[in-house]
């Protein structure tokens, strides 16, 4: 049916993200810990997921980037996230169906930033740049699902 | 006083960004200002077509000024610095939708005027009571609302969501997810 082709544009967005976090492995996670001063590309992605699991984030506070302003991350929130051991899971599971339209906006400061990519978030981060692939596939699937999931209905 | 960006300057700059003229324009977007909106003031009131105001992710302080605004049904303030609900009453007639998460509410007080609201996203505020969600009751079009992360939600989310759907019966979402059959089954056994 025209739903399930639809449905089927979102599946190579999830499916990489899925690859994405499966190539993200705890000690990963462990070694950004350890780090004192993470990358700021790094504290963007994981402001993404925080907003996306509707968990605390700092007012706005731009601050100078690498390259340009940025919104200062908030990292407290973000380091605790990580001290979960189910965190990586946690995403694997995400409920993106319960995703709003307001979510994707709070996402978008963020996701237009000229850096705000994979390969970019790569360089400066390792592995850990999967979350910018996953974050990126939250909002393709929620754009998709709005389309299609009135046809099921 | 830190910078900031006057709401006719953001006005401008999503006018030369998308090459639209605003006051035409159904979805306007002016969030995540560099240096950020603090003050909503009767700029607004030129946003005639306007279903969709985004102001989110700034540092505005209040609701104020949205006369003018004849056609809005989204109002998303979403990651500001607002305290309180009012001067809704200006928007009332047609606004549908208010998404304000991750600002400093407390309480409900002021949104009894908006009779058309159907939508309110209010994540990680500072509602600390049951006693606001009642004053909700005052909204008969509310089908959908979100809570998450402000210090009433219990922990036991299950519990949570069977004391909303018995205070406003209404609901068909809450944070998301549709009220099911078994919740709505469970919250009127609860009231017997």
């Amino acid at each position: 049916t025209e739903a399930e082709r639809d449905l089927a544009a979102a599946k190579p967005a999830l499916d990489a993200a899925l690859d994405a976090l499966n190539s993200i492995s705890p000690k990963d996670i462990g070694a950004l810990k350890a780090l004192k001063k993470p990358p700021d590309i790094v504290k963007r992605i994981f402001d993404c997921v925080i907003v996306l699991r509707r968990f605390p984030l700092k007012a706005v506070n731009w601050v100078d980037g690498k390259n340009g302003k940025i919104i200062d991350g908030s990292y407290e929130t973000s380091l605790k996230m990580m001290s979960d051991l189910g965190f990586l899971g946690s995403l694997m599971n995400f409920p993106k169906e319960f995703m709003t339209d307001e979510d994707v906006e709070l996402l978008q400061p963020y996701v237009q930033a000229p850096d705000f990519n994979y390969d970019a978030a790569k360089k400066a981060s390792g592995n850990v740049a999967g979350l910018c692939s996953w974050a990126q596939a939250m909002i393709t699937y929620h754009h998709v699902a709005k389309v299609v999931t009135p046809k099921i209905d | 006083m830190a910078p900031a960006t006057a709401l006719k300057d953001a006005i401008k700059n999503f006018e030369a960004t998308k090459g639209v003229k605003a006051a035409e324009t159904e979805k306007v977007e002016l969030f995540g200002q560099e240096p950020p909106i603090v003050k909503l003031d009767s700029a607004l009131g030129t946003l005639k077509a306007c279903k969709h105001l985004a102001l989110s992710t700034n540092s505005i302080g209040a609701i104020s000024n949205l006369a003018g605004l004849d056609s809005i049904k989204v109002l998303s303030l979403g990651r500001n610095q607002i305290k309180k609900f009012e001067n809704i009453e200006a928007v009332a007639d047609t606004l549908e939708e208010i998404w304000i998460s991750y600002n400093l509410i407390e309480k409900l007080s002021g949104l009894d005027k908006a009779r058309k609201l159907k939508k309110l996203y209010m994540s990680n505020n500072l509602i600390e009571k049951w006693s606001e969600i009642e004053k909700l009751q005052a909204n008969p079009e509310l089908e959908e609302v979100l809570f998450q992360g402000n210090p009433f939600v219990d922990e036991d989310n299950a519990a949570y969501r069977i004391q909303m759907i018995k205070t406003l019966p209404n609901l068909k979402k809450i944070d998301g997810l549709p009220v099911d059959v078994d919740e709505r089954e469970a919250a009127q056994a609860a009231e017997e």
